[in-house]
């Protein structure tokens, strides 16, 4: 989990990528591919809930994160579970930055598995951050829906983790 | 033979120290565990609270990893209250390197003669061999609280250890080749815990002052994995968030969640720490 300041990365910046998502979404796109010298970039919609998943892979140098840095976001922002299009549909969003862990360790079943019903204080995943491992709360009573992150990925401030439908 | 903790002296740790609450176990599977289940259940009037066990059989470590234990090291959990007006949820990060500093600066008083570092985020070297383990963990509950669990090896010794961790762990006996006095030790740790965390808390940047004099990987070629990517580079200290700052052939990478998978030789000019 990093943030970047590597040359050379015209790829990466936040406008081009939100253009591309919006070109996908006008044409229907389920994936595109793109690669500049040795930085590539890859957006697929194949999402299980069919939500973006912006799968990065490429040669070395490449900028886990394409939103704005950390210690720029609003203490006060933190979003938890926020409504989205659908009413009953909350995204609980990652408060922090740092790496996402479904389960207390490697050993141990998830806190939550796409069923499960959750209340407000149940731990749904670990952040770790320089160490640090803080349980997240679901901060929302309902059925999870859609797990929106893997084990070990980096994850930003804001970055959604789950779907939880609370009219469940 | 060690002196067990269970005959610590605890009016003195209430007395001497910030903690307000004891918890001693002669064995527990895990000192963090333990404090985690008491998280959401204890006042606050009670914080500090500090779970102290003999011998943990269980101790975790990052990624699940065990806790080696023997009788003789210090292993202990610090349940304490955060209070967001005064600690920033993001700083609350920051919390391992005041750990790291607060158990330094402990051993530094006791040996004071011994190069001693911090291997970023938190874990305490002498002579590039572990001397401590910290576990921050920072419980989902209603009140916002955190775990410091400590793991100090002071009186137990590696002899009988597995071979790797012979190679990568010693204890302060081993180095000082004479006993500690756990009890003392552990009141000056507390101590230092509390200094390091008003620090956090009122003058952070002085904290990571205080963490980058200890910084064991600065100015080394390091080699890292963070995120499912492996990266390698000239280690810069950290930055003004606490961020490991590694320069590699593509930029500067400021990483928030990093393991060090090796680190190069110290050359011979620089001295062997």
């Amino acid at each position: 989990m990093s943030e970047s300041q590597s040359p050379g990365g015209e790829v990466f910046e936040l406008d081009r990528i939100r253009r591309l998502v919006e070109l996908m979404k006008e044409h229907d796109l389920s994936e595109i591919d793109l690669q500049q010298e040795e930085q590539r970039i890859r957006l697929s919609r194949s999402g299980p809930v069919g939500g973006w998943t912006p799968a990065v892979a490429a040669p070395p140098p490449l900028p886990a994160t394409m939103s704005p840095p950390p210690a720029a976001a609003p203490e006060t922002a933190a979003p938890a579970a926020a409504a989205t299009e659908d009413a009953n549909i909350a995204v609980i969003r990652s408060p922090m930055v740092g790496t996402f862990y479904s389960s207390s360790n490697p050993k141990s079943e998830p806190f939550v598995r796409v069923g499960d019903h959750v209340d407000e204080e149940k731990t749904v995943c670990v952040i770790e951050a320089m160490k640090v491992f803080n349980e997240i709360p679901a901060e929302v009573r309902g059925r999870i829906v859609a797990v929106l992150a893997n084990d070990e990925e980096a994850v930003d401030f804001g970055k959604p983790l789950f779907k939880v439908d609370t009219s469940k | 033979m060690n002196t067990p903790l269970a005959l610590v002296d605890l009016a003195r740790l209430v007395r001497e120290t910030w903690v307000r609450h004891v918890d001693q176990h002669v064995e527990l599977d895990s000192t963090n565990d333990r404090a985690l289940e008491m998280a959401d259940s204890v006042s606050e009037a009670e914080l500090p609270l500090l779970v102290l066990a003999d011998r943990q059989t269980r101790g975790r470590g990052r990624e699940a990893r065990v806790w080696w234990s023997a009788p003789g090291a210090l292993t202990f959990s610090l349940l304490i209250a955060l209070d967001p007006d005064r600690l920033p949820r993001s700083h609350r990060s920051r919390l391992a390197l005041a750990c790291g500093v607060a158990v330094a600066r402990t051993i530094q008083e006791s040996l004071p003669a011994v190069p001693l570092r911090l291997k970023w985020p938190n874990d305490v070297y002498l002579r590039d061999r572990k001397v401590c383990g910290i576990l921050v963990e920072i419980p989902g509950g209603s009140a916002p609280r955190a775990v410091l669990g400590v793991g100090v090896n002071v009186n137990n010794r590696f002899h009988s250890a597995p071979a790797e961790l012979r190679r990568q762990a010693v204890s302060l006996r081993e180095v000082a080749k004479r006993k500690f006095d756990r009890t003392a030790l552990l009141v000056a740790l507390l101590r230092h815990l509390e200094e390091q965390f008003t620090e956090l808390c009122d003058r952070p940047a002085a904290l990571l002052a205080h963490w980058r004099r200890f910084c064991l990987l600065t100015g080394r070629h390091v080699h890292v994995k963070s995120a499912g990517r492996q990266l390698e580079g000239c280690c810069e200290g950290i930055d003004e968030e606490g961020r490991l700052l590694v320069r590699t052939a593509h930029g500067l990478e400021r990483l928030v969640s990093a393991s060090i998978a090796a680190i190069d030789p110290v050359p011979q000019e620089r001295g062997v720490l």
